[in-house]
């Protein structure tokens, strides 16, 4: 499938990183703008959204610029219409409807259409988004239920069917924690997400306005939602570095804490130096275009793929990353 | 806790557990109750949902009640207590007869309370009080309140109020409802159908009627004054004399009769939009402008429309408490009468402190977590630069270390804006170094690079044999414990208080004996409820 590939280290061009903030399983590197990153040609999406069929998304981008839906987008809605989501990314213009024919149901059994309006977006978890990229382009509008229905048991949800909302219902609370504990940085314009000590994402937005609106979806459901999982495994908490005190005084205490922030700082170098060395494969065939700019399927290149996602290139640079665990 | 021992916690006992309820479970209760009813707002924080917060809220306040009555009545009129609290209590208090119980309160005390309670509210709170009395859940436990008690409360409320002619004009819809409640629909159909005939007219039963329904809760109004304000409520708009009344009837027509008579702008909105379209809004807040007409609270809130409009509405920063002058600053900047504003309430809420240290270090979180809720944006940090100014009035010496945040301020770091991440173990660290009396970390409890850090250090820093007091303040309620988040686990030596409003912090102190000697620390809440400067509370004392 892929006849290319890109390095980590051309990706990130221009993006540093920040701090580690570590909470319970996950862990969050933020991802910031050195001075050169930012690609103001894309806003935020800025969407109403509807639906007249089961598997077709109407989306109505109310901003002036051209924007990026990312992969995995979704809408649980209020009212008593069938949620649905989206497998691949999209590139629209300013005031553009695109209507999405390979859309999915998340609510299997609820029947409805949804009103256009201005719903809340989430990001599928990160366990369901490999799956509805792979299935991106199929015309079947059930075609995640199994796989939703296999999360929620694996997640303890109480009932049982290919209901997306159940989990959401279920720990609404643990979900709007990760919100408080995992802050936003000044110039912060992605992040890496650990589970575990594991990378299990990495992310980046064309601005730091874009990623401001990206990062509660992704921090709530599609990483939150592994953070539930791994601790309903029962799988380690985050690995941190504790504190290792050789002088029992204050100076001591300070000095032991200054050591364990080197150590950290030292760790999370190194983390991001290997990531910069992978490389991804490009799908050959780009997704969808708008003017220079083009949204691609990635991988990392093997029979077995560590992770995958999309990123959109633009003159010879990548202003957007989406990658998850494969 | 010796530092403490500055705090004016009277011995005298006031109040003692029945049964065999023990001091430290009455202290339980008495401290969930504090939690929730001096930070909840009931609405979505970061963490929890509006449904949880109000469970939590709701048991906390049975417990209490259950417990005893009267305490659960002197605690109400606690500073820092929020209106919503006290709705809720009210309508504890309103919906279940006494029957006899007394504690240290008699019923007529109690009856003092309630009234004072209500009238220190706002009034659109009040009014909501009263359509919130009709109106009871079962199931979630919230007492309905249609009695006699309730009644009369009401009607000496409203009828007795020198501010009634604004009310109706102002809250007509709201006032009609609340005699609704208290007269019932028929009665009020029978005083609607009185008042609109000459009152010379009236037959004997007609005077009874009237005077049984109105003229005996009018308190120090004249009878005329307050029969002319019903009838107008009651939908008879002939024969006005009270200005307001007129005027409101005359706006229809020219709208600067309303804004020289200071109808409020919002009735002035109301009428501008159904009979004046063509007249631009920024023209009507002028004319109140000139005209003299908005309040102190209200010129704090026009300040960006005014701004856009190009008109100046001056207003006086002293008139505001300082939380409310912080959210200012945010939305509109910092100007030198804010600073000193801010300057004078730090002063005012020090003096009113009970706990004194010579130097004390400060850690305060300014990081991104501080925002808020969308539906409470920045609050949490206006609480906590409030709280700072006070606590840096109440020492000799301030160390102050911030962790995140981004300094507004130039030169200085009066205004701080939520920024970056939270590494409040390095700030404690920090701080200790100074060697303060006291360490006060201000914070909403979320640490995050990494987690649990602070916690560690606290257990080196006890290990370490340093023992100075420190206290996390943390302004924001998270139901899950119904209580709020602290940094460390019990016994790590920090003891974490909920506040939401700094001049009310005191309170928190003496939550924080309750802990310790609840007997004490629950009389000494009484004695500073049932003494404090309402004339009615002085009856009380």
């Amino acid at each position: 499938m892929t006849n290319r590939t890109l390095s980590f280290e051309d990706i990130l061009y221009g993006v540093g990183h920040g701090r580690m903030q570590s909470v319970g399983h996950m862990g969050v590197v933020p991802l910031v703008d050195e001075g050169d990153a930012e690609d103001d040609y894309f806003e935020a999406p800025n969407l109403r959204v509807g639906n007249r069929n089961y598997g077709n998304v109407d989306l109505d981008h109310q901003g002036n610029g051209p924007t990026i839906v990312p992969p995995g987008a979704g809408w649980v809605v209020r009212q008593s219409a069938q949620d649905h989501a989206i497998g691949s990314g999209v590139l629209m213009r300013g005031g553009e409807h695109r209507n999405i024919d390979t859309a999915f149901c998340i609510e299997e059994s609820q029947g409805g259409y949804i009103s256009q309006g201005d719903h809340d977006m989430l990001v599928l978890p990160a366990a369901m988004r490999t799956q509805a990229l792979a299935m991106r382009n199929e015309r079947e509008f059930g075609k995640l239920w199994e796989s939703i229905r296999q999360f929620n048991r694996s997640c303890g949800v109480s009932q049982s069917g290919g209901h997306l909302v159940y989990f959401l219902r279920q720990f609404e609370k643990e979900l709007d924690e990760f919100v408080a504990e995992f802050e936003l940085v000044p110039r912060q314009v992605g992040a890496i997400i650990l589970i575990g000590g594991r990378v299990v994402g990495i992310e980046r937005a064309p601005t730091v306005a874009f990623w401001e609106r990206l990062w509660v979806p992704l921090v709530r459901v599609c990483y939150g939602s592994m953070a539930i999982q791994a601790a309903k495994l029962g799988l380690d908490p985050a690995p941190r570095v504790g504190l290792d005190l050789e002088n029992p005084s204050l100076d001591g205490l300070m000095a032991a804490m200054q050591r364990a922030n080197a150590r950290a700082e030292e760790n999370t170098n190194e983390l991001v130096t290997s990531i910069k060395g992978k490389l991804l494969g490009v799908s050959p065939t780009a997704e969808d275009r708008l003017d220079a700019a083009k949204l691609l399927t990635v991988a990392t290149p093997s029979q077995q793929p560590e992770f995958a996602g999309q990123l959109v290139e633009r003159e010879g640079r990548y202003p957007y990353l989406s990658l998850v665990t494969a | 806790m010796t530092k403490l021992m500055t705090v004016t916690a009277d011995a005298a006992v006031l109040w003692k557990p029945k049964g065999t309820i023990t001091p430290k479970q009455a202290g339980e209760v008495v401290c969930s109750f504090l939690d929730t009813a001096s930070t909840s707002m009931g609405r979505a924080t970061h963490y929890n949902t509006r449904e949880e917060q109000q469970a939590a809220e709701l048991e906390a306040h049975a417990k209490l009640m259950s417990l005893d009555r009267d305490l659960y009545t002197a605690l109400l009129t606690l500073p820092g207590v929020l209106y919503r609290a006290q709705q809720l209590g009210l309508k504890n208090l309103l919906g279940t007869p006494r029957n006899g119980v007394e504690s240290f309160l008699t019923a007529d005390q109690e009856r003092l309370v309630l009234y004072h309670l209500i009238q220190s509210m706002e009034v659109p709170a009040m009014m909501r009080l009263f359509q919130a009395l009709q109106v009871g859940d079962e199931k979630l436990g919230i007492k309905r309140a249609n009695n006699n008690r309730t009644r009369k409360l009401i009607l000496r409320t409203l009828l007795g109020s020198p501010r009634l002619q604004l009310w109706v004009v102002k809250y007509r819809r709201k006032v009609l409802a609340a005699l609704k409640h208290a007269w019932g629909n028929r009665r009020v159909g029978v005083v609607r159908s009185i008042l609109s005939k000459d009152g010379r007219t009236w037959t004997k039963g007609e005077r009874k009627t009237v005077s049984q329904c109105i003229d005996r809760f009018k308190g120090e109004n004249s009878e005329k004054y307050v029969r002319e304000c019903v009838r107008f409520v009651l939908g008879d708009r002939d024969r006005l004399t009270l200005p307001m009344l007129k005027a409101f009837i005359a706006s229809k027509d020219d709208l600067e009769v309303g804004a020289k008579a200071r109808l409020p702008k919002e009735i002035l909105y109301g009428i501008r939009s159904n009979h004046h379209m063509t007249v631009p809004k920024e023209d009507v807040l002028k004319m109140v402008a000139e005209a003299g007409g908005l309040t102190e609270k209200t010129k704090m809130q026009v300040q960006r429309q005014a701004k856009k409009a190009g008109i100046e509405v001056e207003f006086d920063p002293n008139r505001y408490d300082a939380v409310r002058l912080y959210l200012y600053a945010f939305e509109m900047g910092l100007d030198e009468a804010i600073v000193d504003a801010l300057a004078t309430k730090a002063r005012q809420g020090a003096a009113k402190f009970p706990a004194r240290y010579g130097k004390v270090g400060m850690v305060v979180d300014g990081s991104f977590s501080m925002s808020g809720d969308k539906t409470q944006p920045l609050r949490p940090m206006a609480v906590v630069l409030s709280l700072r100014d006070m606590l840096r009035e109440t020492a000799g010496e301030a160390f102050v270390e911030y962790v995140g945040g981004a300094f507004e301020t130039e030169g200085g770091d009066t205004l701080v804006r939520p920024s970056g991440d939270t590494a409040l173990a390095d700030g404690l660290v920090k701080v200790l170094t100074n060697e303060p009396d006291a360490v006060y970390v201000l914070s909403d409890g979320y640490e995050n690079t990494p987690a649990g850090r602070f916690a560690e250090v606290m257990a080196h820093v006890r290990d370490l044999g340093i023992e100075t007091p420190i206290y996390h303040l943390n302004p924001v309620f998270a139901a899950e414990a119904t209580a709020v988040r602290s940094l460390c686990p019990e016994g790590v030596g920090v003891s974490t208080m909920p506040v939401k409003d700094p001049t009310a912090l005191g309170v928190s102190f003496l939550r924080a004996l309750i802990e310790t000697d609840p007997l004490r620390g629950i009389n000494s809440l009484v004695r500073l409820s049932l003494t404090g400067t309402p004339a009615e509370r002085k009856v009380l004392a």
